[in-house]
């Protein structure tokens, strides 16, 4: 360690970045008091409003730390390098070279785990201390890829300081370091997807042979990957983890070699060799160019404008970086003729992509020589996933399970074969429509597959006598978790909850799966009732398997009684007097008029919320007035104005609460407690048939009342 | 001793230094002169570790010095472009060096700096350049280096501070017996504070010498006689140069001095008188006797 490390310029170093250490550090910091806004504000808030935080959203702050801030820091250690007599002035230093470059590269650590050690633990404090539901397993996985993503850009940075003499071109040298290898992994992947798009739909077919394909393996790479083919990162993915050190080490030992080999009268030049100003000067020229070949490939040869612009930009972009690097015209003309290289490297792209292609069909699977399936979410390395608890406790549990039943393997393997079999000069003929997993013996592939509804039908019957899968679709949430009922708090949640729980545990599989919404895209935008159901009432169960958020939606109906009337008791226990008293004070106003009152009133339960839906009405000052004037009866009272609805309060205030589930009509209150806010209050009324036909009779004699729900605005 | 063998240097097309040799023997103080580009910088870098040389080799008593931390440990270099860190003062640049000169001496730093009456707590990027330098200087000498390495040690600096440098070097010197490198392209700023000094130009050593041999070992003799004659009467005397006006000539003179005067004594002069030279007239002399155009040489000095 001695031999790598210098005590002097250690302190003297972390002296140096103490400042920007410091400052960056109490910046990252202050974010933590958005955030502990943000979460104090939903303490006590029914899940509804909340949601347990991603990656996707975990990641951002801490993420633009590591890029700024990695950058930053190490271009203060060896900024130095960048001026002759600063230069001079270390490398007169009686201090080995691979120290002080390896005590720099601690220093810079140190000083960046301080500053996200320091943010992380007051982050996950607020959620302690405000008992906020947070997958602290997650976090600590976000956590350790930014100190290995921060280790990533240090060692980039460093290696483009060795190289470079100027801070403009260690600034291009780095972003190359950073982004182009991978960009270069990934437009390859995307040109194969471009010439066979259901080679495999969203998992493209080249991320399967190795790792170094695999965008999502790359902590500081993927957020700008992701514009390119749409992936996120698993930040639990311990081999993602062990991948993007690996190759930070990487980079840090390689910017040690050419920190070495650098001499201190490079100084001020552009870069320490002319291949490295070359290789700058093609990757810089090679993006746009790169995009225009996949256009041509993936669209056909396109408009002769577009083919002129982007060979311009790139033109430009090469030429202009040699001009500003060097401070040279001379340079930047002699450096002209290479942008061919970047032509060439395009053409072999194009060779490469319909190469690995014609490859990747050649792989065989058979009965033989397949091991086991795994079922495969289609869309399950999409960015916004990372933003989402979107998937299903039953969904993450069921993901990892590898089927290896013989029959199931041989549906797998004929399917597999029918696709590529399928393909000819003009494309597909069976369309593949499942992605799967297929475990070799060797090599593991993802692949689109095509099954027919026969196939898939027989699969879903060898899953269901599978016990792992039974286990993982009906069984009810472990570990840690939280509850949400509507109008519910947390606490009063978590009591329907544990009945819930009790009561889905003894139903039969099929009774369990009627319980369950449908899991899906939408579901988080969904309105918590089941369109067409008789269900008022949901539970959502969010927890936390692993480092994997989930979110489960269950409807409270007949099927669990006891808890749907443990929520009614609750309901009606919080806010049957508020309601009595709000719907007494309403009445009074309809009937003698004063100072205007604001409310809705909504009817949720069975065939009255089939049957109007929405339906809210206000007596707002300037409402009011306006329906006045279209009557022409200003002085009159709202029971005159809008006798239906002042005889449905009466109805409403006349009748008390039940818990009683199959009794009760659920209602719904909004009254407006400020100008910007309300209270939404729910009680379970007890109205008798005759009553529930009077309202739906007074709604229907309502003008404009139709099919649709009914607003007075 | 530092001793250079060979040694090449580089920049691009540019040759800086040609197959130097050198030897500087330990305590005393060496002088280096030359024009701009003559390759003194580059030599002092490549002693103190700065540059890796292309070719040949420089050594301190036997090890090379390049990236070595002992040897580097054993000498200090002030640049003529100096480096302070932003905004630092004499106390925090002082906290520099000794974090990684093993022999910094705060004590040795703090008389320095009350010699110099400079503040050790103003920003060194206030100060003049004269101030500048004296601040370089006295973090040099608190290092307490075996070799103290100065590019253009006096630029910048007023007389007075120029004597006081110079006294502490020699202090230096007799005290520690350090040795003391100082280039310039001023001869008559090295003539009187060194014991060797050589020439350096287009990247070589051209001469070398030891200062007090140089001045009593060259001298001038003007001397008249009654007859005709011309050069060839003084055959037997080591000349680098003879001019003859009427009767009386100048000679001057390589050798033992006593031996010479009692030499032309003896051819009975009416007139003999032997005159110092000064080290420029010295110089003059020896290149032309190389063959080199000393205003070509040392540009700058002639104008």
């Amino acid at each position: 360690m001695k031999s790598l490390i210098h005590r002097g310029y250690f302190k003297e170093m972390f002296r140096q970045l103490k400042v920007a250490g410091i400052v960056s550090a109490a910046i990252l910091m202050a974010s933590n008091i958005v955030t502990f806004l943000n979460v104090a504000s939903t303490v006590g808030l029914n899940l509804e409003y909340y949601s347990i935080p991603t990656g996707g959203s975990l990641a951002p702050v801490m993420l633009a730390y590591v890029y700024v801030v990695g950058v930053l820091l190490t271009f203060s250690a060896f900024g130095w390098m960048n001026k002759r007599s600063l230069s001079d002035f270390y490398h007169g230093l009686p201090i080995k070279r691979t120290q002080i470059y390896f005590t720099s590269v601690i220093v810079i650590m140190l000083w960046m785990i301080i500053g996200l050690t320091a943010y992380a633990v007051v982050h996950a404090l607020i959620y302690v201390v405000l008992g906020v539901p947070f997958n602290y397993l997650l976090f600590l996985g976000v956590y350790a890829n930014m100190l290995i993503g921060a280790l990533e850009v240090v060692g980039a940075a460093s290696l483009a300081c060795a190289i470079s003499g100027t801070r403009f071109v260690n600034l291009f040298a780095t972003a190359v370091i950073l982004f182009v290898p991978r960009f270069l992994f990934s437009i390859l992947a995307v040109f194969i997807n471009s010439i066979d798009q259901n080679l495999s739909s969203s998992h493209l077919v080249v991320w399967s042979i190795s790792v170094f394909f695999n965008p999502t393996y790359n902590i500081i790479a993927t957020p700008y990957n992701s514009l390119l083919s749409f992936v996120s990162i698993d930040y639990a993915n311990v081999g993602a983890m062990i991948y993007c050190f690996v190759y930070s080490m990487i980079l840090v030992l390689l910017g040690w070699r050419a920190f070495l080999k650098r001499r201190s009268e490079a100084a001020g030049n552009p870069t320490t060799s002319k291949i490295y100003q070359s290789i700058i000067r093609i990757a810089v020229g090679l993006p746009l160019l790169l995009v225009l070949t996949y256009s041509m490939v993936a669209d056909g040869v396109g408009s002769l404008a577009f083919i002129v612009i982007m060979v311009l930009l790139s033109f430009i972009a090469y030429s202009l970086y040699e001009l500003i690097s060097t401070k040279s015209a001379k340079k930047m003309a002699k450096a002209m003729p290479g942008f061919l290289i970047c032509i060439a490297i395009c053409a072999l792209y194009v060779g490469l992509a319909y190469g690995i292609t014609r490859l990747e069909y050649n792989v065989k699977v058979t009965d033989k020589n397949i091991t086991a399936y795994q079922e495969i979410d289609d869309s399950e390395y999409t960015v916004l996933d990372s933003y989402m608890n979107r998937k299903s406790y039953s969904e993450i549990k069921s993901e990892s399970i590898k089927y290896n039943d013989k029959e199931s393997l041989e549906i797998i393997a004929k399917a597999y074969q029918r696709t590529i079999d399928s393909i000819d000069a003009e494309g597909r003929k069976a369309v593949p429509n499942y992605t799967v997993k297929i475990c070799r013996k060797g090599r593991d592939i993802i692949r689109a597959i095509n099954l027919t509804n026969a196939e898939q039908t027989r699969l879903e019957e060898l899953r269901e006598a599978d016990k792992r899968y039974v286990d993982a679709a009906y069984s009810f949430p472990e570990g840690m978790k939280y509850y949400s009922v509507t109008y519910l708090s947390l606490a009063e949640a978590k009591q329907v909850g544990r009945v819930f729980e009790e009561e889905f545990n003894s139903l039969t599989n099929e009774q369990k799966l009627s319980l369950k919404s449908n899991s899906g895209w939408f579901r988080d935008y969904d309105d918590i009732y089941f369109e067409g159901e008789e269900s008022a009432f949901t539970l959502t169960v969010y927890g936390c398997l692993g480092a994997k958020n989930y979110s489960d939606i269950y409807k409270l109906n007949g099927l669990t009684p006891r808890a749907l009337a443990k929520a009614y008791e609750l309901l009606n226990e919080k806010n049957g007097k508020k309601v009595k008293d709000a719907l007494d004070k309403i009445i009074d106003w309809a009937e003698n008029g004063g100072e205007h009152i604001d409310f809705d009133i909504n009817f949720g339960k069975s065939e009255l919320s089939q049957r109007f839906g929405w339906i809210s009405f206000s007596s707002s000052k300037y409402c009011n007035m306006m329906y006045e004037n279209m009557k022409q009866e200003s002085s009159m009272k709202f029971k005159d104005t809008d006798p239906e609805i002042y005889e449905i309060l009466k109805i409403l205030s006349k009748a008390e609460t039940t818990n009683d589930p199959g009794k009760g009509v659920l209602v719904i209150f909004e009254i407006p407690t400020s100008v910007y806010s309300y209270e939404r209050l729910s009680v379970n009324l007890d109205l008798s048939e005759s009553d529930v036909a009077r309202i739906a009779a007074l709604l229907s004699s309502l003008q404009g009342y139709e099919d649709e729900p009914v607003y007075y605005d | 001793m530092i001793t250079a063998k060979d040694l090449t240097k580089k920049f691009d097309s540019f040759t800086a230094l040609n197959s130097l040799n050198c030897s500087i023997p330990e305590g005393c103080i060496y002088g280096m002169v030359g024009s701009n580009g003559a390759g003194k910088s580059t030599l002092l870098r490549l002693i103190s570790g700065i540059y890796r040389a292309d070719g040949g080799s420089v050594e301190i008593d036997g090890k090379n010095v390049y990236d070595d931390p002992e040897v580097k440990n054993r000498l200090v270099f002030v640049p003529d472009e100096l480096y302070f860190l932003p905004r630092a003062n004499l106390i925090r640049m002082a906290r520099l060096y000794a974090s990684v000169y093993e022999r910094f001496s705060y004590d040795k730093f703090k008389n320095l700096v009350r010699t110099f009456k400079l503040s050790p707590t103003a920003n060194i990027g206030t100060f003049s350049k004269g101030m500048k330098r004296q601040a370089a200087t006295i973090l040099a000498l608190s290092c307490n280096a075996d070799f103290i390495l100065f590019d253009e040690t006096f630029d910048g600096l007023d007389p007075v501070m120029r004597n006081l440098v110079k006294n502490l070097l020699y202090d230096d010197v007799m005290e520690r017996k350090a040795t003391a490198v100082i280039t310039s392209h001023s001869l008559r700023e090295l003539e009187d504070t060194c014991d060797q000094l050589s020439l350096l130009h287009k990247g070589g050593i051209i001469f070398e010498s030891d200062i007090g041999n140089l001045k009593t070992s060259l001298f001038k003799v003007q001397v008249a006689f009654s007859g005709e004659y011309d050069r060839s009467k003084f055959q037997g005397v080591d000349m680098l140069s003879f001019t003859k006006h009427g009767s009386v000539s100048s000679l001057i003179v390589r050798g033992d001095r006593e031996e010479t005067a009692a030499k032309i004594k003896a051819m009975d002069p009416i007139l003999f008188e032997i005159l110092p030279l000064s080290l420029e007239e010295v110089f003059v002399y020896e290149m032309d006797a190389l063959g080199y155009e000393f205003s070509e040489v040392l540009k700058q000095e002639v104008e």
